[in-house]
């Protein structure tokens, strides 16, 4: 009975997936990794003593010794953002995952099922979406203990409903479709239907959400960072920035403080939206 | 009239009295595609006389809607006219130049699209649709003579004049159809070109429509092409008939002699496959007692009602609607049979489908299967009811999950049933049933469903019902967008399904030809309430409710000689 290939191999079917992306996919996927790569390899080069405050000369341009220079307080930039990189992409990460996880199963359930419980989800969807999230944020930010998980975490919290009301969306024409009625009569039950047979249909639009919410975690927290709410002991891009503004890096034309995090940022979120534009691009046909 | 210029002069110059209007040599008309060349129209000879209803039938895919398009030089720009020539009149549409086929087209080739109900532009007033015609042809503006020459013009396809004040939403499907032939009639063509004008419309409204038509163009002594699948409704309008298949014409006679004495085997599969309201095929087998039966009815429904409620935001007033009307039915254990619930669209047969199924709960009454109301079944009944009572969709193509190879339809059964222990008895239970369908494994396994065509995938759909050797099954509209032949074999299939493995049916139809053909209850409904139930006999050759009658005088039936 192997004459007919009934499914294809995973194999099979990595390869068909990363045909079916374009040129933009893979631009913003270099310009994402270039920063991945640029945090994970660096860390073999560099010397955690280099960021100690006075460790160099304060204020030094590019150098043969300190290639991106040094900032007021005498430390290594560069040293500083290859440990800054993978905080804040850590940030980023940690916030889609947890926010595409609830987003998408509250989408999917509310989306499924009627009923009051569902109204109750509905509703909170609806009032989370009309906060100002940043305002809240930075309120709950401040008296919290400042770390980058909790950050995170806080967020997470704002982030889900701006992937379950999409997903809800794309539930509730889904479950009009004749092949949900078909698996109701082969006796799958409405767990299976919802993760076997709806959730397949809208990976490619919950991985462009994921990489989206990526994005704008990340923007989050850099304004977090900028307005001063966050920890001030692990590095990361917008600690960076936040320390160069209020040095007044651009007036003492002390560029190398804060255009390398500005183009890094840039990247990133360039970076991201080529992904998610793609991504999008797929999920809708 | 404005003049136009020299080189669409001769345009205007009224045809001579020849008694041909169009003429097509040896028309042969190519597709481009990715996967090579499709020859869509395979050298077709055909002259249209004056003032003659012609009919071009065919199935989905035999190049009727290319054929029009290719007269009208409306071919997309993937296909070309290889060979041959198109001759309207004197003119040679195939050599000629946009300007002067713009002109001719709507002042003397008018076209009635496909779908030309939903061709008409939403946020525009009738009157205006049909002055832009005018404008664009005759270069008057939209004032009072226009005006009341719409007017006029919408009387003549019976509607009333004051529609031109309407937008299209607020037309129902039948005047949305007048108003295309009113448009396409508008500059008093020589020649009409309707590509399946009625074929979105129920049957009451659809002989309406096609009267009009008629009585249109004969005012107008023009030539009408009729383009359609439906035979019946054909023959009905037509003076002659083209049979088309796969590009060709394989026979071109008036309606009487292909009626009658059909001479290709195309043609006389086509005639043979039509349902007639005339005469009944008895059941071929008496129906035979089942074994578990006995005094409970297989399915049994109870005054159901349903009512649909409609809250626009959390303070509005719930607008209801009911769909179901306390409709009682019962299907006997005794002996497999074939219910049949017909009606127009919105008649709620759909909806009664759905509460069967167990998707719906119906808001009065209930539904017993076996005995059992399947709103409240213990878990064990629920999953004999899953297992015993099953269905057959119409859209063939909804049916199946996008992002699975077509099996997984029969896997996921299989499993869930647990019909088959491993995979190779899997595989010899999927192909035993794709065998019935004339489907061999290496055409479905692992396919995609849009790697299928319609009516393979109609198939596997009947393919799936048989695999499971249901007790009931509700087959809702299964043969309603399918061909002719597919009809045929999947209604052939039902039969065999009820009198070898006693299956019974519920069929959910808008036709009453098939209806009447394999039956042995028919019950209409109208507005979720019955008007009529009965056998096949009683129902369709007595009715007794106006409603009924109105809609078994509507259907056009086949033979010529039985006037519409």
């Amino acid at each position: 009975m192997q004459a007919y290939s009934t499914t294809r191999s995973p194999a099979q079917k990595i390869v068909s997936i990363f045909k079916s992306f374009d040129l933009t996919f893979y631009i913003g996927l270099l310009l994402v990794l270039l920063l991945v790569v640029f945090g994970a390899l660096g860390q073999f080069f560099i010397d955690q003593r280099d960021i100690r405050l006075g460790a160099s000369s304060f204020s030094s341009p590019p150098s043969a010794e300190h290639l991106f220079g040094t900032d007021a307080l005498g430390r290594d930039l560069l040293t500083l953002l290859i440990l800054a990189t993978p905080t804040t992409l850590n940030i980023g990460v940690v916030t889609a995952v947890i926010a595409t996880s609830i987003g998408t199963f509250l989408g999917l359930v509310t989306g499924y099922f009627r009923g009051p419980l569902e109204t109750g989800i509905r509703t909170l969807i609806d009032i989370m979406i009309a906060i100002p999230a940043l305002l809240i944020l930075v309120s709950i930010a401040s008296f919290l203990p400042s770390s980058n998980t909790v950050i995170a975490v806080i967020l997470a919290i704002f982030a889900w409903p701006f992937t379950a009301r999409p997903v809800r969306a794309q539930v509730l024409s889904l479950r009009e479709r004749a092949f949900v009625k078909l698996s109701k009569l082969s006796k799958r039950s409405d767990f299976e239907i919802i993760f076997f047979d709806m959730l397949p249909n809208i990976t490619p639009f919950i991985a462009a959400g994921f990489v989206s919410t990526v994005s704008n975690a990340i923007l989050a927290a850099v304004g977090l960072q900028l307005l001063g709410i966050g920890p001030i002991d692990e590095p990361s891009i917008g600690l960076v920035l936040q320390e160069a503004f209020f040095a007044s890096a651009v007036f003492r034309e002390l560029w190398w403080w804060w255009i390398p995090p500005m183009i890094m940022l840039s990247m990133i979120f360039i970076g991201l939206f080529l992904i998610s534009l793609s991504l999008d691009r797929i999920a809708r046909h | 009239m404005r003049t136009p210029a020299n080189g669409t002069r001769n345009l205007l110059q009224s045809a001579d009295d020849r008694d041909t209007i169009l003429s097509l040599n040896d028309l042969h008309v190519e597709y481009a595609s990715a996967t090579g060349t499709i020859h869509a129209v395979r050298g077709v000879n055909l002259d249209i006389r004056r003032g003659e209803r012609f009919g071009i039938a065919g199935e989905s895919g035999s190049g009727k809607t290319t054929l029009v398009n290719a007269i009208l030089r409306l071919l997309p720009e993937t296909a070309q006219i290889s060979a041959g020539s198109i001759h309207f009149n004197d003119i040679d549409l195939s050599r000629l130049d946009n300007r002067s086929l713009n002109f001719l087209r709507w002042s003397r080739i008018a076209l009635i699209p496909q779908g030309s109900m939903s061709s008409l532009n939403p946020v525009m007033k009738v009157g205006h649709q049909i002055a832009e015609v005018i404008k664009t042809h005759e270069g008057k503006r939209y004032n009072k003579d226009v005006r009341d020459r719409i007017e006029r013009i919408l009387e003549s396809v019976g509607l009333d004049g004051r529609v031109l004040n309407l937008y299209p939403h607020e037309l129902s499907g039948g005047m949305k159809q007048r108003v295309c032939i009113a448009m396409a009639i508008t500059l008093e063509p020589e020649l009409i070109i309707a590509d399946e004008p009625t074929s979105s419309l129920d049957v009451v409204v659809q002989r309406q429509v096609a009267k009009t038509l008629i009585d249109v163009q004969e005012r107008l002594g023009a030539s009408i092409i009729l383009i359609g699948h439906d035979m019946a409704l054909l023959a009905q309008t037509a003076h002659r008939i083209a049979i088309m298949n796969e590009g060709e014409l394989v026979e071109i006679d008036n309606v009487r002699e292909i009626y009658h004495r059909p001479r290709h085997r195309y043609t006389q599969m086509l005639i043979n496959s039509l349902p007639s309201l005339e005469h009944r095929e008895e059941r071929d087998i008496p129906p035979v007692a089942r074994a578990d039966g006995g005094a409970t009815p297989l399915l049994d429904a109870q005054a159901v009602t349903k009512v649909f409620g409609y809250k626009g935001h959390l303070f509005a007033k719930s607008t209801e609607f009911t769909a179901l009307d306390e409709v009682s039915i019962e299907v006997t254990g005794d002996f497999p049979m074939v219910t049949t619930i017909a009606g127009e669209s919105g008649s709620g047969k759909s909806t009664f489908a759905n509460i069967v199924l167990g998707f719906a709960k119906p808001s009065g009454g209930a539904v017993y299967y076996r005995g059992k109301d399947i709103a409240r079944q213990s878990r064990s009944e629920f999953a004999q009811y899953r297992r015993e009572v099953q269905a057959i969709f119409q859209d063939p193509y909804e049916i199946f999950n996008p992002v699975y190879t077509v099996d997984s339809l029969f896997r996921v059964a299989v499993k869930k049933f647990k019909l088959a222990r491993g995979n190779d008895e899997t595989m010899a239970l999927i192909e035993e049933a794709l065998r019935v369908v004339n489907l061999s494994p290496e055409q479905v396994f692992g396919k995609y469903p849009d790697e299928l065509s319609g009516g393979q995938r109609q198939r596997l759909m009947v393919a799936r019902a048989y695999l499971l050797k249901p007790k009931l099954i509700v087959a809702d509209e299964p043969v309603s967008m399918v061909d002719a032949s597919l009809r045929l074999m999947i209604l052939d299939l039902m039969k065999s399904l009820r009198d070898e493995l006693g299956t019974s049916f519920v069929y959910i139809t808008h036709d009453l030809a098939t209806a009447y053909q394999i039956s042995d209850q028919i019950i209409i409904l109208n507005r979720g309430k019955i008007v009529e139930r009965g056998t096949p006999e009683e129902v369709i050759k007595n009715p007794q409710h106006p409603y009924s009658q109105s809609l078994i005088q509507a259907i056009p039936s086949p033979n010529p000689d039985i006037k519409w």
